[in-house]
C-alpha cells in the first residue's frame, strides 16, 4: 500500500514536472497544409523541406521574440476536400489561426470563407487561380498567378513566331485558368487559337486530343499538366505533331524529366525563375542551406517557393506580432523581400508580383533562358 | 478522314485490351452470376510483376510473360479459395462486398511495396517504337502488337471453350451447376481453372498497358477494369464472344466519342453505355433474354 501510494506520488509529480515545462516555452505554431501523399505529393515533399530550411532559420536566430517556431503539418492528400477538413481543424481543434496552404487552386478557394470567417491568416506557396487572393479575407500567396503564367506563355509563343497554337489542358479550375489567359493573351497578339483540348488528371490516353489537335495544323501547343505530361510528350511525337510544346509549372521537375526522356527535348517551361546558376544572392543562400540540410536531393523549385513562402510568413510575424488579422497587415507590407525566386512585392489584394523565368529541355536537363513577364 | 482513321486506330488498340480484361469478368459471370470487382486489381498486379521481372530483373520477355501469367493465375485461383468460395452458398451478396475487399487489399499492397508513383516500363529492346503512316493517320508498331496478341488469345479461348472436353465442362456448368456436377464434372476445378484463364488473361493485358503508356501504378486498373466490367455487359455478360466484341466497341466508341464531341466525356462514355444498357436492354448485344420460367 505504501509503496502504491509512492509510485502514485511519482507519477503526478512527472506528469506535473512535464506539463510546466511544455507551458513554460512559448512556441509559434503554424498550421500547414501540403499534399504529402496523392498525385502531387511531390509538390508537398519540395514545399516541407522549404518549410523545414525556413523554421530552422529563424529558429537558429533565437527565434521570433524569443519564441520557437514549430509547424503543424496536415496531410491534404492532394484533395481539395481533405484539404479543407483540414484547415477546419487546424483551426477549430488545434486553434491555430496563423496558417501556411492548403495546396492547389481548388482547395485554397474552398478554404478562403473558412479563413476569412474565423479571421485567420494563410500563405499559399503554390496556388495560382486568379481569384485566391484576398487580402481582407487574409488570404495571399508568394506565387505569381496563373493570369500571368497564361499571358507570359503567350508572349513566349509570339516570341517563337507561332502563328496557331493550341492548348491541352487539366480538366480543373486551374487547368482552365491557365487555359483562358494564354488564350486571351495569344489573340490579342495575333497567335490564332483553333481548338483548346481538356483531359481527366491521371489519365494516360491522350492520341484523340492530340489527333484533334493535329488536324488543326498548330505550330504551337500550350500544355497544362502534371505528371501526364511524359505521356502527351511521347504520343505527340508518336504522332506527329510537330508543334512547339510550352509547358507550365507543374511538370517542371527533374523526376519528369527522367519518365520523359528524349520525348521531353526542347520542351519550353514557363516556370518561376528559380534556378541553380542564379547569380542571386538570396538564391545561392537558399540553395546552400538546403544542400546542407537534405545533402543528396536535388534541389527543386517547389522547395524554393516553400520556403519563400514560409519566410515571408515568418517576417510578417517578426514584423507585426501573432495576432493574425495583425500579421496580414504584415505580409502586406512586403516590399521587394529577398527570396530565392527574386524579390517579393505583395500587392494590396494579396497577390504577389514576380516575373517568370522561361526554361528549355537540353539534353535533359531545364536550360535557364531568360526572365519574361507580363509587359 | 485521316483524324477518323486515327481515332479508330487508337480506339482498336485500347479497345483490345478492354476485350481482354473484359473476357475474365464475362466468363465468371456466366458460372457464378458473380462480378469480380477485384479483376481490375489482377490486371495491375499482371502489370507489376511483368515489369519486376522484365524491369527490375532484367529477364527477357518470353521468360517474363510466362512467369507473370503463371503467377497471376495462380493468385486468381488462389483469391477464389480464400475469398469468395467460402461465401459462394452462403449468400449472394457475400462474394460481391469480399471482391471489394480484395480490390482495395491489393491497391493498397501495390502502393506499400512500389508507392503511388507511377513507374516507368521500357519495352523490351526487340520491340521499337516503329510508327507507320496510313492515308494520314499513324500506326505504331505496339498498337499492331497489341491487336495481334489480343486477337490471337481471343481466338485461342474460343477454340478452348468451344472445341475442347474442358471448354464442354465449363459451358455446361454455365448452363446449370448442378446438373453438370450430377454428370460428374468436378465444380470447384472448373471454377478454379475459370478464374485461372480470367486472370492469366488480364494479367497480359496488364503487361500490354504498361508498356504502352510507359507506366505502372497501384491504382491502374481501377478505371480500366470499371470499362471493361461495362464492355463485358455490353456484350452481354456470361457470353465470351459479346465480351469480345464488347470491349472493342467501347474502346472505339470512348475514342470516337471523345474525337467528336467533347474530349472532356471521354471517361463517362463507357459509363453513359452501361446506365443505357442497365436501362433498355440488359442483356446486352449477344446476350439472351432471360425469362424466369415458373
Amino acid at each position: 500500500m505504501k509503496t502504491a501510494k509512492t509510485l502514485f506520488l511519482f507519477f503526478l509529480t512527472m506528469v506535473f514536472c512535464l506539463g510546466i515545462t511544455t507551458l513554460g516555452i512559448a512556441e509559434i505554431k503554424i498550421g500547414v497544409i501540403m499534399p504529402m501523399t496523392g498525385a502531387i505529393a511531390h509538390i508537398g515533399d519540395a514545399c516541407v523541406q522549404g518549410i523545414q530550411i525556413a523554421v530552422d532559420e529563424v529558429n537558429a536566430q533565437g527565434g521570433i521574440k524569443g519564441e520557437k517556431v514549430t509547424f503543424k503539418l496536415e496531410d491534404s492528400k492532394s484533395d481539395p476536400k481533405e484539404a479543407v477538413t483540414a484547415v477546419s481543424k487546424l483551426i477549430e481543434v488545434d486553434k491555430i489561426k496563423i496558417l501556411y496552404g492548403p495546396d492547389r487552386s481548388s482547395g485554397a478557394l474552398a478554404c478562403k470563407p473558412i479563413i476569412a470567417a474565423a479571421n485567420a491568416v494563410t500563405i499559399l506557396p503554390v496556388s495560382t487561380h486568379p481569384d485566391i487572393p484576398g487580402a481582407s479575407q487574409g488570404v495571399f500567396r508568394t506565387c505569381p498567378g496563373d493570369e500571368i503564367a497564361g499571358v507570359v506563355a503567350a508572349r513566349l509563343a509570339k516570341e517563337l513566331n507561332l502563328r496557331k497554337t493550341a492548348t491541352l489542358y487539366e480538366n480543373t479550375d486551374y487547368g482552365k485558368g491557365l487555359s483562358d489567359s494564354f488564350v486571351n493573351k495569344a489573340k490579342t497578339l495575333g497567335i490564332s487559337v483553333p481548338i483548346t483540348e481538356k483531359f481527366t488528371p491521371q489519365d494516360q490516353e491522350f492520341r484523340t486530343q492530340l489527333t484533334k489537335i493535329k488536324a488543326t495544323k498548330v505550330d504551337g501547343l500550350w500544355m497544362v499538366a502534371t505528371s501526364e505530361v511524359p505521356n502527351i510528350a511521347n504520343q505527340a511525337n508518336l504522332l506527329k505533331l510537330n508543334a512547339k510544346i510550352l509547358a507550365n509549372e507543374s511538370a517542371f521537375d527533374p523526376k519528369f524529366l527522367e519518365r520523359g526522356g528524349k520525348d521531353m527535348e526542347g520542351m519550353y517551361f514557363v516556370s518561376p525563375a528559380f534556378y541553380e546558376e542564379s547569380p542571386d544572392p538570396a538564391t545561392q543562400k537558399f540553395i546552400k542551406a538546403f544542400k546542407a540540410k537534405f545533402p543528396n536531393q536535388p534541389v527543386r523549385m517547389y522547395a524554393a517557393e516553400g520556403y519563400e513562402a514560409m519566410a515571408a510568413l515568418l517576417e510578417a510575424i517578426k514584423r507585426k506580432g501573432t495576432d493574425p488579422m495583425e500579421i496580414r497587415k504584415g505580409i502586406l507590407s512586403l516590399k521587394n523581400f529577398p527570396g530565392p525566386l527574386g524579390p517579393i512585392t505583395i500587392l494590396p489584394n494579396g497577390d504577389v508580383e514576380k516575373p517568370f523565368g522561361i526554361f528549355q529541355v537540353e539534353n535533359s536537363k531545364f536550360v535557364f533562358k531568360k526572365l519574361l513577364g507580363v509587359k | 478522314m485521316s483524324e477518323f482513321i486515327q481515332q479508330m486506330i487508337n480506339g482498336i488498340t485500347i479497345g483490345s485490351i478492354y476485350a481482354l480484361v473484359a473476357l475474365g469478368y464475362t466468363m465468371v459471370y456466366g458460372i457464378l452470376m458473380f462480378i469480380n470487382f477485384a479483376h481490375g486489381e489482377i490486371y495491375m498486379s499482371g502489370a507489376f510483376i511483368g515489369w519486376i521481372l522484365m524491369v527490375q530483373l532484367g529477364l527477357d520477355f518470353v521468360p517474363a510473360i510466362l512467369i507473370t501469367i503463371a503467377a497471376v493465375s495462380l493468385l486468381g485461383v488462389i483469391i477464389e479459395k480464400i475469398a469468395y468460395r467460402p461465401l459462394r452458398y452462403v449468400s449472394r451478396m457475400g462474394p460481391l462486398i469480399s471482391a471489394i475487399g480484395v480490390s482495395f487489399f491489393l491497391q493498397n499492397l501495390a502502393a506499400l511495396f512500389f508507392g503511388s508513383d507511377p513507374r516507368p516500363f521500357p519495352l523490351p529492346k526487340w520491340l521499337q517504337r516503329n510508327v507507320y503512316e496510313i492515308k494520314g493517320a499513324f500506326v505504331e508498331s505496339l498498337q499492331i502488337w497489341i491487336f495481334i496478341f489480343s486477337v490471337a488469345i481471343m481466338i485461342g479461348l474460343d477454340l478452348y471453350v468451344n472445341h475442347t472436353r474442358m471448354g464442354k465442362a465449363m459451358r455446361a456448368t454455365k448452363i446449370n451447376k448442378q446438373a453438370a456436377s450430377l454428370m460428374g464434372i468436378n465444380l470447384d476445378t472448373v471454377i478454379s481453372l475459370v478464374f485461372a484463364i480470367g486472370s492469366g488473361i488480364a494479367a497480359i493485358g496488364g503487361i500490354m498497358v504498361g508498356m504502352y503508356y510507359n507506366s505502372v501504378f497501384p491504382t491502374m486498373g481501377f478505371m480500366p477494369g470499371l470499362v471493361a466490367f461495362t464492355a463485358a455487359v455490353l456484350g452481354g455478360i456470361g457470353n465470351i464472344r459479346g465480351a469480345m466484341i464488347g470491349g472493342m466497341l467501347i474502346g472505339i466508341l470512348e475514342n470516337i466519342g471523345a474525337g467528336y464531341i467533347s474530349s472532356g466525356y471521354k471517361q463517362g462514355i463507357a459509363f453513359f453505355v452501361l446506365i443505357f444498357l442497365l436501362l433498355f436492354r440488359q442483356e446486352g448485344i449477344l446476350g439472351k433474354v432471360e425469362r424466369e420460367k415458373v
